[in-house]
């Protein structure tokens, strides 16, 4: 390699690492005042390039698009993220903030493609080289010239930019207030707050200048670059190794790495070409050079070893986070929850071997194939307290594995599988050796990096991948051949089982000596090892057991499909991003979490695809969502739902007590089961009906009849349930005017029960205008009545019940308005799907019960969970109003202070026994 | 009793029949002296005290006791044996128990859980298959050896909340009893009484002198309150900027004009 060359690979990748290192500022920027990693500055940088692409093809001139996506877009979009999502994480732990910023890292490039443009990468990105004159100084051949070398004025555009950034950044740091507070504030976010300092005014700055960086990165680099998500990732990894080259703190060194990456990459291609590398060498070495790095980067520097999450001296004061939901020990509810276990799985396993048609014999049979992989993150992040990204790889690993012996050696299937989990195993524990003195978010982005190495080199290699066509991997042989069952309902069964045998092999763990050890390790590294334990044994045995429950997992997906390909959605990086935002957001520690977790997601990609005709990778967004609601339930949704449905049982159970000993109950008192029996009971004929219908093997659906009288039991029920429940309770001092709402919402309900029926409303989605839902208006009129006077009452009642119980002198109310929204998202889904129903709009058969009209089944079984969750509301209020009549009940665990046992009068210390003395 | 002027850079001799010998440990960083030539021995069943002003080092030389760090010179022998370079939890399965100056506690155990998982770890018998046959349940050995340290500490009321909502106080015991169910010769406790009231310091040293007399092992304590000191220690050693500048029986060194004039403050 002559000098020349070496000044070609500057001259050509400087520039680019100028555009890491800004990438790369913002994210040590941000990690350094806040705590968090923002991932999700990689899908910054793309919106800001493709709102400037939209706005200069819709017209706008090139400098004023230049100014609204970077230095009006970018920093409000920070602002946001400061104030509507991490704000309230400041006192979280890393995993906490890390999810929350992987789920904006996979929502935000589906929702950007969905809402700027098309779906299609755009190419002739606008320059911004014109605006900064640089084409003008360039000259007539539109290059500048040094020697013999030539640069591009869009490449000096990017080193003029970034010089002058950083130094405007230097100066920013060193010499103003301002600098000084960002950096004293993710010490002690408080701390600066007592020193008189508005630290979120600060947080805000930080925020608003990282993404202000990222943004002028993205636009910057578009003209090299496709618009489009995947090379907007690949920047952000890029950044993410330069600024671990800095440590993640210092600055100077992220830019250092940046540029020396940058060149460095730049080096490689040309090494490749000179020395003629193999192609598929040049081809997966090339773009994974980023993700090498930083996994070396990892292991090898020093400055990683060991560290700890910054802790604030005054989080002392936060309140500390809630008991995990089976710690409350409950023996009635244990045993009530665990029949209910049992009977809805021999539920279940009755409708799959029975009742349920082949696409959705499919669809479950991936649903628990991935509850598997996903188990391998209860394990891992549930367990453990760390987060892999690199789960998908290790999936791929035993599912090659599998694939290859079983399909191009002919082993027998399942020996196949047992090496592919052994093999996966084998990979665990050697990727866990050299991240064991990592922790925290620096083991996470080793994973990421492993991850993203292995599908970038290793799984889009053809010879690996299966070629065009795939690899077709046979199922056991026990499953296949005719008897009792379909092959593929036995096969879902087989998988529910293996999915069965890994769900108790965790909580096993989990409950054993494993499980303690790895909750010691979480909660004190230090003080684990004081009573003896091998932290480094307990880390290796983590990996492996993750590694080969994701293996299993990957093996099965190769049996899965009559094809296997590994560049599928079930092996890449991306996704195994997305399944950890998925799990941690439903719930990590326990095993329902993840089985909840895998349902949701073949359930809501069957919604989207299927149902209604979106892309799969939309699903992306809802998961990101989903990170959201993490933020406030640190602990999962799933547990969170346990946790508070336990507590309002005790509360229940306590409020019986009370009653029991009471001759003469209070007047208003009714025992919650009672109050919510004549609802549900039409409703459990109904389905008695259904299944005995399917049973006996009648034709058609139920008859009308039936479903109106056993609906119309129901709902005049609930409808007599809210008017005693209000008069009752403007008995007791509740505001009267919730009965000119609820008339309100009646008298609007049918307005809108009229209009959806009888006027002709150009819809959206279809071009010739037409009613919007096809029944008789009378219908539609009654319907709404109902449900507008439901949805008032859905809130006006626990309203009613807060404000009587605020009369009451309660320390806190039993419910809150939030009850109403649940029942209200439900009626309006059903509204929506009504609507869709009545256009006959069913693309793909939908059939999940065998035999009756597909049309109407999504009816069916909204009605279903509507029913469970109109009925759950009626108990929830029905027990506040219990709990208003009898005096409020505490189940809240506190702490009790034991005072019994300190020494009233303090013994003289010289009293207590010296063990020897003054001699 | 030894003073500054007699402690000249010469290896000390090892001690006869010591269960804890420490000999001219020294610690450096980047240039600093933390520790030069620290000499300390703990007798077996002795309670002894390390006192100095902060910054002295006394923290250093737990961790180096520990193995959190290495010195770079000196040796650490235990029990007749040389554990200078070994890791920090194959020293706890030797025999070292530990307290921490700021809590560490299991977040999400229990108090009684803490005990067993400690009782444990002690007795390194959980094993992975085990686990995997699910037959790792609590013992009815177990539940009885963590019931008897919870009555022990008084912990009764508290014994089965998330250990995250004690109190300080509370949680020091926990601490105790935690490393106590690993059966250690000796135990280090680094400032307990750190964050504590009077009521509880004097609860907490109640609780320490009762069990140490009863199950007899060596106490190395560091502690700033004096009161405590004097009370439970037989024997003291003085740091100041990494240097022993006394050691000897309590009263002695608490006398002693060095050590008043360095740290206890006299009232000349």
């Amino acid at each position: 390699m002559a000098f020349n060359d070496w000044v070609q690979y500057f001259i050509e990748g400087f520039p680019v690492g100028c555009i890491y290192g800004l990438v790369a500022i913002g994210l040590v920027l941000t990690y350094k005042t806040s705590g968090v990693f923002n991932l999700a500055f990689g899908a910054q940088a793309f919106m800001s390039a493709a709102i400037m692409y939209e706005l200069t093809e819709g017209g706008w001139p090139t400098w004023l698009a230049f100014v609204m996506s970077v230095f009006v877009v970018a920093p409000l979009f920070g602002l946001l993220l400061d104030r509507a999502l991490f704000r309230y994480m400041r006192n979280a732990n890393w995993v906490v903030k890390l999810v929350s910023s992987l789920g904006l890292f996979v929502a935000l490039p589906e929702i950007i493609k969905a809402v700027v443009s098309g779906v299609q990468p755009q190419f002739n990105a606008p320059s911004v080289a014109d605006l900064v004159g640089m084409s003008e100084l360039a000259g007539d051949d539109q290059v500048f010239r040094f020697g013999d070398y030539v640069v591009s004025p869009d490449r000096m555009t990017v080193v003029i930019i970034t010089i002058t950034a950083v130094v405007l950044l230097g100066i920013l740091f060193r010499y103003t207030a301002l600098g000084l507070q960002m950096r004293a504030i993710v010490e002690s976010f408080r701390m600066v707050e007592l020193a008189g300092v508005n630290s979120e005014r600060v947080s805000m700055a930080a925020w608003m200048l990282s993404s202000f960086l990222a943004g002028l990165a993205g636009v910057l680099i578009a003209p090299d670059l496709s618009i489009d998500s995947i090379p907007y990732t690949l920047l952000l990894v890029a950044a993410v190794s330069a600024a671990a080259f800095g440590r993640l703190t210092s600055i100077p060194l992220a830019l250092l790495g940046a540029a020396i990456l940058g060149v460095g990459q730049r080096a490689i291609i040309g090494f490749s070409y000179e020395y003629e590398w193999p192609q598929n060498i040049q081809t997966g070495v090339r773009p994974a050079l980023p993700f090498l790095a930083l996994f070396l980067l990892l292991i090898f520097l020093p400055a990683f070893k060991g560290r700890r999450d910054i802790t604030d001296p005054l989080s002392g004061v936060d309140p500390p986070p809630p008991a995990m939901a089976h710690q409350y020990k409950d023996r009635s509810l244990a045993k009530t929850s665990r029949i209910a276990f049992y009977v809805f799985i021999a539920v279940f396993l009755l409708v799959a071997t029975f009742a349920m048609t082949d696409v959705w014999v499919f669809r479950f049979t991936d649903a628990f194939t991935l509850a598997i992989a996903f188990l391998s993150i209860t394990v891992f992040t549930g367990l453990g307290g760390q987060v892999s990204l690199g789960q998908a790889a290790f999936a791929g690993i035993g599912g090659y594995t599998t694939a290859n012996l079983a399909a191009e050696n002919g082993w027998p299937v399942l020996l196949a599988l047992v090496v592919g989990v052994v093999f996966a195993v084998i990979v665990g524990v050697l990727l866990a050796i050299p991240g064991l003195r990592l922790g925290g978010i620096f083991l996470t982005l080793a994973t990421l990096a492993f991850g993203l190495m292995a599908q970038n080199i290793v799984f889009s290699n053809g010879s690996v991948a299966g070629g065009p066509q795939g690899l077709d991997v046979p199922r056991p042989d026990f499953l296949t051949g005719s008897g009792w069952l379909d092959p593929d309902q036995r096969y879902l069964l087989f998988v529910f089982a293996c999915f069965a045998v890994v769900g108790f092999l965790v909580i096993f763990v989990r409950s054993g000596t494993t499980g303690r050890y790895f909750t010691a390790l979480r909660g004190s590294e230090t003080a684990a090892a004081s009573i003896g334990i091998n932290g480094t044994r307990q880390r290796i045995l983590l990996f492996a057991l993750s590694a080969g429950i994701a293996g299993l997992a990957g093996g099965i997906f190769a049996m899965n499909s009559s094809v296997v390909r590994f560049d599928t959605q079930e092996y890449q990086a991306l996704f195994g991003a997305a399944w950890v935002v998925l799990v941690v957001s439903l719930g990590a520690r326990t095993v329902d979490g993840a089985v909840n977790a895998a349902i949701s997601f073949v359930l809501f990609q069957w919604l989207l695809s299927d149902y209604f005709g979106m892309e799969a990778s939309i699903a992306l967004i809802g998961f990101g969502f989903g990170a959201i609601t993490y933020a406030r339930h640190p602990e999962g949704m799933v547990e969170f739902r346990t946790r508070m449905s336990i507590l309002a049982r005790r509360k229940s159970v306590l409020l019986k007590a009370k009653a029991a000993e009471l001759t003469e109950k209070p007047r208003g008192y009714v025992p919650t089961q009672r109050a919510t029996l004549p609802a549900l009971v039409p409703m459990l004929v109904l389905f008695a009906a259904l299944i005995v219908r399917k049973i006996i093997g009648a034709e058609g659906g139920l008859p009308v009849w039936l479903l109106v009288v056993c609906g119309g039991i129901s709902v005049l029920y609930a409808l007599f349930f809210m008017v005693r429940t209000q008069s009752f309770l403007v008995g007791k001092g509740g505001y009267a005017w919730g009965w000119w709402i609820m008339a309100g919402g009646a008298v609007a309900g049918v307005l809108l029960g009229w209009v959806l029926t009888s006027v002709e409303v150009r819809t959206p989605a279809f071009d010739d205008p037409g009613i919007a839902i096809d029944v008789a208006p009378w219908i539609g009129m009654v319907v709404g009545l109902v449900c507008g006077f439901a949805i008032a009452a859905f809130f006006v009642l626990p309203v009613q019940i807060e404000r009587v119980a605020r009369l009451e002198d309660f320390r806190r109310p039993p419910i809150t308005w939030r009850e109403g929204r649940a029942p209200t998202i439900w009626i309006a889904l059903g509204t929506f799907l009504c609507y869709w129903a009545s256009k006959g709009w069913s693309p793909n058969e939908f059939e999940i019960i065998d035999g009756l009209p597909g049309r109407n089944q999504p009816l069916y079984f909204l009605g279903l969970i509507a029913v469970i969750v109109w009925v759950s509301w009626i108990g929830q209020v029905q027990g506040g109003v219990n709990e208003l009549v009898m005096g409020e009940v505490d189940v809240a665990p506190g702490v009790p202070v034991a005072e019994d046992d300190l020494p009233e009068e303090l013994p003289s210390l010289a009293e207590l026994a010296p063990t020897g003395g003054a001699e | 009793m030894t003073t500054v002027e007699d402690l000249t850079p010469r290896p000390r001799p090892p001690v006869e029949g010591a269960l804890l010998d420490a000999r001219g440990v020294t610690k450096r960083f980047a240039g600093i002296t933390a520790l030069h030539a620290v000499d300390l021995s703990v007798a077996p069943g002795e309670f002894v005290g390390l006192i100095g002003p902060n910054g002295a080092g006394k923290t250093t030389f737990f961790n180096c006791l520990l193995g959190i760090l290495r010195p770079e010179e000196g040796t650490v022998v235990f029990d007749g044996r040389d554990v200078t370079g070994l890791p920090i939890f194959k020293r706890a399965r030797l025999g070292f128990g530990r307290t921490f100056q700021r809590l560490e506690l299991f977040a999400g155990m229990s108090v009684r859980d803490h005990f067993i998982v400690a009782d444990r770890a002690h007795r390194d018998d959980g094993r992975l298959w085990k686990d995997l046959l699910n037959r790792s349940k609590p013992t009815r050995d177990e539940r009885a050896r963590a019931d008897a340290m919870v009555d022990l500490l008084r912990l009764g009321n508290e014994a089965d909340q998330p250990a995250e909502m004690l109190s300080l106080g509370r949680g020091r015991l926990v601490e105790l009893g935690r490393a106590l169910m690993t059966r250690p010769k000796l135990l280090l406790l680094d400032e307990p009484s750190s964050g504590l009231d009077v009521r509880e310091t004097a609860a907490f040293s109640a609780r320490l002198a009762k069990v140490q007399e009863e199950h007899e092992f060596a106490v190395l304590l560091v502690e700033h309150d004096v009161d405590m000191v004097q009370s439970l220690v037989s024997r003291l050693y003085v740091l100041d900027f990494g240097t022993l500048i006394a050691s000897g029986p309590t009263d002695d060194v608490f006398n002693d004009a060095a050590v008043r004039k360095a740290y206890l403050g006299s009232s000349e």
